[in-house]
């Protein structure tokens, strides 16, 4: 079965270059490596110096090694395309709230990224799906996402607005049609009668996918800034959170690591006038070390595995900075 | 001064709660009243104020307090004022129908959130004092744009009725020139910058405008020309000063993007970057740094 890596982490810590390392390194060992990213701001794009679409894109050299972003409402348009018939993909697709409706729903572009994901690897064209997750991505977002869309849309939880229910729940009802607005209610049923064969079809693949997710193949690789000092309850909630998912561990990367630098001496004459520079130089130069010990303390304590990506002052461009990584 | 809303807007991991927090200080300095709001449960800003997360607003220093919004908080408390519940109030806005009805139609969480801030900035109740600033710690940009977008999706969707009403005064709210500033956080590095000029054409693109951009985490410049230094300040400086041209390369892009769009007269404000990480930020300097936002935010 194809191995999935899902790179997981905090806004900002650099998971988008974690991300090409990685899969970098898994193509360079000979596998056959696709990575994807589901962030709209198409860092992806810009840490590879590559325009890239919903179709694998091969990167230029001798790798194995395609890249992909997913548009989350084009996403959702081929997911409908490919599980309704014809003329119910098109009735649901026209519907006015199905547009507002996937851009909104929270934790809906992890999961058709991850439903995605689950059609290309059961087609076996690569070894490793290395999936780079949005800024704001929660790791549960991505299991939980199937469920919460059916919480959403479930018409139990409706009852009485949509008719039924005892006489107290229709007559609560009543306030609320009155609070809504009579269109509001009709296009919700509406939407609710085009979309229960999808949410069916949703049903099976969230299975598919969890399993996947929690099984062998799958690792989370927690990325951590190395030049930012450890926020042990964020890392906590993590740790607590990829558990909950039953997502294994494959190593932490340990991001913008610093380079070696010789050690810095008492603050030279030649700084006199500069208290304020050379201040922060120093306090920057022990908040760096305190840092990175902190982040190495975190990645052992993680126990699994480390990779280290070592900082570089100007940044990455493109493919061949990530290559000498 | 006419009150104001301030959207602090940007892309995850640059800082937005930070200078949201640093500008309600700087604000209140000059003995303005401000309350600083996270939306749908967010914890992040209560943390990085050292309080717990509450829905009812937490005093963090004079004149400055902070809430953690969620829906059906904001619906029972402002729903029961300005919706037409009748007899049955809270009965029915706390009632399954309606939390299942709020999650199902797009924006409504939002719409909801933003009508209890439209609602403590415009019509303060019993012993709440009027506010002269409520800062909005936005979602990450995306989410930050699809929030400001909600009256709008709303208004679309329900053609008719109280919540198409919220909708529009929501909507107006919004499009008030003399009320609504936006302030986008960005880094001085190339990726930041160049995501905050697409940021800023999406913001464009809604209609909407950005009246400020704080350059968060902005490196100290180091002396020209540079000192006889021992091999560890010079490897130290080497590093300063790779950051410093960044820093100045990523300003560049900015300007030029900005002037692209007509935008030359936009305040583009450093925020010096705090060494220390020790817990204990520098907030003083911080909000001293920031007075000029405070000026361009009042100026009319």
């Amino acid at each position: 079965m194809t191995r999935l890596s899902v790179v997981v982490g905090t806004g900002g810590v650099g998971k988008t270059t974690a991300a090409v390392v990685l899969a970098l390194q898994a193509a360079q060992r000979g596998e056959r490596v696709l990575l994807l990213t589901v962030d709209p701001a198409r860092r992806l794009a810009d840490a590879l110096g590559l325009p890239l679409g919903v179709v694998p894109t091969r990167l230029p050299g001798p790798l194995q090694l395609d890249a992909a972003m997913l548009e989350r409402e084009a996403a959702w348009e081929a997911y409908v395309r490919e599980v309704l018939p014809v003329r119910d993909a098109e009735a649901l697709a026209a519907h006015p709230w199905f547009h507002p409706l996937v851009r909104t729903l929270n934790g809906g572009h992890e999961w058709i990224a991850v439903a995605t994901l689950a059609r290309l690897a059961a087609r076996g064209a690569y070894d490793r799906v290395v999936l780079d997750t949005p800024p704001s991505g929660h790791v549960l977002d991505l299991l939980d996402a199937p469920r919460r869309l059916q919480r959403t849309l479930d018409p139990t939880r409706l009852t009485g607005l949509l008719g039924g229910g005892g006489l107290a729940e229709r007559a609560v009802a009543a306030v609320v049609r009155r609070i809504a607005g009579p269109s509001l209610i009709d296009d919700l049923q509406s939407l609710l009668q085009r979309l229960r064969t999808l949410l069916d079809a949703l049903r099976d693949d969230a299975a598919y996918v969890a399993a996947w997710l929690v099984g062998p193949d799958t690792a989370a690789h927690l990325v951590i800034d190395a030049r930012r000092r450890v926020d042990e309850a964020a890392l906590a909630r993590w740790r607590h959170d990829l558990a909950q998912a039953g997502l294994r561990l494959g190593a932490t990367v340990l991001q913008r690591y610093p380079a070696a630098l010789p050690p810095l001496e008492p603050r030279p004459d030649t700084l006199a006038g500069e208290d304020a520079l050379a201040e922060w130089i120093a306090s920057e130069d022990a908040e760096r070390q305190a840092a990175q010990a902190a982040a190495e303390q975190a990645a052992a304590a993680i126990g699994a595995g480390v990779v280290r990506i070592i900082d570089r002052p100007s940044g990455f461009h493109g493919l061949d900075d990530a290559r000498s990584a | 001064m006419n009150q104001r809303l301030v959207v602090v807007d940007g892309k995850g991991g640059v800082g937005r709660t930070t200078v949201a927090v640093a500008l309600a200080r700087a604000w209140a300095s000059r003995g303005r009243r401000v309350w600083i709001v996270s939306l749908h449960n967010d914890p992040g800003l209560a943390r990085r104020c050292g309080v717990a997360p509450a829905y009812a607003p937490t005093p963090i220093t004079t004149n400055v307090s902070v809430s953690t919004l969620a829906t059906p908080a904001a619906l029972r408390d402002f729903g029961t004022r300005k919706l037409p519940v009748g007899a049955l109030g809270g009965a029915a806005l706390g009632s399954r129908p309606m939390s299942a009805l709020v999650d199902a139609v797009p924006g409504l969480a939002d719409l909801v959130q933003l009508g209890k801030v439209e609602d403590r900035l415009r019509w303060p109740i019993g012993d709440e004092v009027p506010l002269d600033a409520i800062i909005l710690d936005a979602p990450a940009t995306g989410h930050g744009h699809r929030l400001l977008d909600a009256p709008g999706v709303v208004a679309a969707l329900a053609r008719t009725g109280p919540f198409h009403g919220l909708a529009a005064k929501i909507a107006d709210l919004i499009g008030d020139e003399q009320t609504m500033r936006q302030v986008v956080v960005s880094l001085p590095e190339p990726l930041p910058a160049s995501e905050t000029l697409e940021s800023i054409d999406a913001t464009l693109a809604a209609g909407r405008r950005p009246h400020a951009i704080v350059m968060n985490r902005t490196p100290p410049r180091p002396p020209q020309p540079r000192p006889d230094l021992p091999p560890g300040w010079n490897a130290r400086m080497d590093l300063l000063e790779a950051r410093v041209a960044l820093a100045d390369a990523a300003n560049d892009t900015l300007r030029t993007g900005l002037a692209a769009r007509g935008l030359d007269h936009l305040p583009q404000l450093p925020m010096a970057d705090a060494a220390a990480a020790d817990g204990h930020p520098p907030w003083g300097a911080w909000s001293d740094a920031l007075a000029p936002l405070v000026d361009a935010l009042e100026d009319s």
